[in-house]
């Protein structure tokens, strides 16, 4: 029978959603260095509260629901859940305080857009931010979804072993890298720097050619690293990667971005000695076999409208936007206005599809994620096989993952779930959005763009846009976050609360 | 005398991180490749279509 949470659940849950806000509280002390640096003393007191009350808060909890008692799946999936909630409103007070943002509601747009990797953005006159909050807004990305931050503060504040891999689950990553999760951690944190380090090089150096003065260009390298590496899309200038009109950059772009959506297990096991494993790993070649296919149908598609003059603009306009949508990045070199007005539509939902589809599972990207697509596409080959061979014939399969993994009905049912319930949830969206008034093909784009937490846009985006698309938008962005089970538990819990009481 | 400097032998510093640092460059080669063939394909196009 199902039974609902009790007080002891909540207080469990509270204890540490507790750990998370010291580590909210550090994230958000953090660029007062970058505003000393770059003397805008002016921001110090928007970071230093933001930092204050997180750890305040998180003191509080801390203190008022001390427990010994482990947690259990349950309270790992609800912790979660509240969690990518209670984050980004932390985040957001630095945001909201600066003026960075028209509310307190587009602050904590912000905050969940930059927690949860997304990258659409609602700040106001984003070229002439200031530095820091700028950084604030990267490093937001790169701890939130570039390492993790729950797992990381429960791996680094956490007592026991199970709490960090309980969270690992609930938070809908399934980190088979190393016995102990603490190390686990730390590798997730070291490939994460070391590939911070690489992109914050190519980029700078990209910038430099293209005639930036160096501390500029490392500033924006740093965090179009920051946000390349945690597939988030959130730039300096509110053109994106436009701005530069750089072919250099948008190379250290694109390798950054496919970086991002690689599965952590695979980094380990390739940066561990087991080279081949690149080209074995079937979610792989899943993942870069999409992006050439929906590269080639996108390319030929704007081709044939007879949109860009050349092979290297086919590239840089086509090939860039798809790249950024199937690693989920939002990187965009191309204006919004021009995606939806002087793009086809076949264009826009080949773009739909791939940031729906997402890059792989147990990386920094989002969306469905390849590894499901893969065990459903090869369920469906048995299936078919199934009802071509004689009753009596067994078939069975299995696919390789970093080890063999066999297809079991277990298997094929959570990536069944898993891709039901983002296509349910894309349906809701798109028709809210539709009854805003857009056209059916902005609202897929923008829709899929929240969900799959990608962050290109095709305008709808904005300061004025409606509050309930807002909140719808805030929504997706953190039900794509959690692959959405956790928020059906929540839900769930919710309302069995409601029904029977808390006890 | 900086000792950590005297005592750097970047032969032993490779051979050490032999794995990693090959790793990093087959990621990174893997996706120059899917670069180069994703322009390849949008250079055909073109050609094509001329």
């Amino acid at each position: 029978m199902l039974t609902p949470l009790t007080r002891n659940d909540l207080r469990i849950i509270g204890f540490n959603v507790s750990k998370i806000s010291h580590v909210v509280g550090f994230v958000l002390f953090l660029p007062v260095i970058v505003a000393v640096c770059y003397s805008e003393f002016d921001n110090i007191p928007y970071f230093l509260i933001g930092s204050a009350v997180s750890f305040v808060l998180g003191n509080i909890l801390y203190h008022f629901l001390y427990t010994e008692e482990e947690m259990e799946l349950k309270h790992a999936v609800v912790m979660a859940a509240i969690a990518w909630i209670f984050a980004p409103m932390l985040a957001s007070i630095p945001i909201w305080l600066s003026n960075t943002t028209a509310s307190f509601l587009d602050a904590s747009f912000e905050g969940i857009s930059g927690f949860t990797g997304t990258g659409l953005t609602l700040t106001l006159d984003l070229d002439h931010l200031s530095r820091s909050i700028n950084f604030l807004r990267h490093f937001l990305q790169f701890m939130g979804d570039g390492v993790g931050i729950i797992v990381i503060s429960l791996s680094i504040l956490g007592r026991t072993e199970m709490s960090s891999v309980l969270a690992f689950k609930g938070e809908a990553k399934d980190v088979g890298i190393r016995p102990s999760i603490v190390r686990t951690s730390r590798i997730i944190i070291g490939i994460g720097v070391v590939f911070l380090i690489i992109g914050t090089v190519l980029f700078t150096a990209a910038g430099v050619q293209e005639g930036l003065d160096l501390g500029t260009a490392f500033f924006d390298g740093l965090n179009h690293s920051m946000t390349g590496y945690a597939t988030g899309g959130f730039s300096v200038h509110s053109q994106n990667l436009l701005y530069y009109h750089s072919i250099w950059i948008e190379l250290a772009a694109i390798i950054t971005m496919i970086i991002g959506a690689f599965n952590f297990n695979l980094h380990y096991a390739v940066l561990g000695g087991r080279r081949r494993e690149i080209l074995k790993n079937m979610e792989v070649r899943i993942l870069l076999f999409a992006m050439l296919v929906s590269g080639f149908l996108v390319s030929a598609n704007l081709m044939s409208v007879n949109l860009y003059p050349s092979a290297e603009a086919l590239f840089r306009k086509g090939v860039f936007q798809v790249i950024s949508a199937q690693t989920t990045t939002g990187f965009q070199t191309v204006l919004p206005v021009h995606l939806m007005q002087l793009w086809p539509v076949f264009s826009i939902v080949i773009l739909s599809l791939a940031m729906l589809l997402g890059g792989s599972a147990n990386s920094t990207s989002g969306g469905i994620k390849m590894l499901r697509v893969g065990v459903l596409l090869k369920s469906l080959v048995n299936e078919v096989k199934r009802a071509l061979l004689p009753r009596s014939a067994v078939v069975s399969g299995s696919f390789h993952h970093v080890d063999d993994v066999p297809l079991t009905d277990r298997v094929i049912r959570g990536a069944a779930v898993v891709a039901i319930s983002y296509l349910i949830l894309f349906s809701f969206g798109t028709m809210i959005t539709v009854l805003h008034g857009y056209t059916l093909e902005d609202s897929m784009f923008e829709t899929s763009s929240a969900l799959g937490n990608v962050g290109l846009s095709s305008g709808i985006t904005s300061p004025s846009m409606p509050a309930l698309l807002k909140v719808t938008y805030m929504f997706l962005m953190w039900a794509g976050k959690l692959e959405v089970i956790a928020v059906f538990v929540l839900i769930g819990f919710v309302i069995l609360g409601l029904r029977r009481g808390i006890k | 005398m900086i000792v950590g400097l005297r005592e750097f032998s970047l032969r032993e510093f490779l051979k050490k991180n032999f794995n990693f640092i090959t790793g990093i460059f087959s990621e990174i080669g893997l996706i120059i490749l899917v670069i180069l063939a994703s322009f390849a394909i949008s250079f055909l196009i073109f050609i094509i279509n001329l």
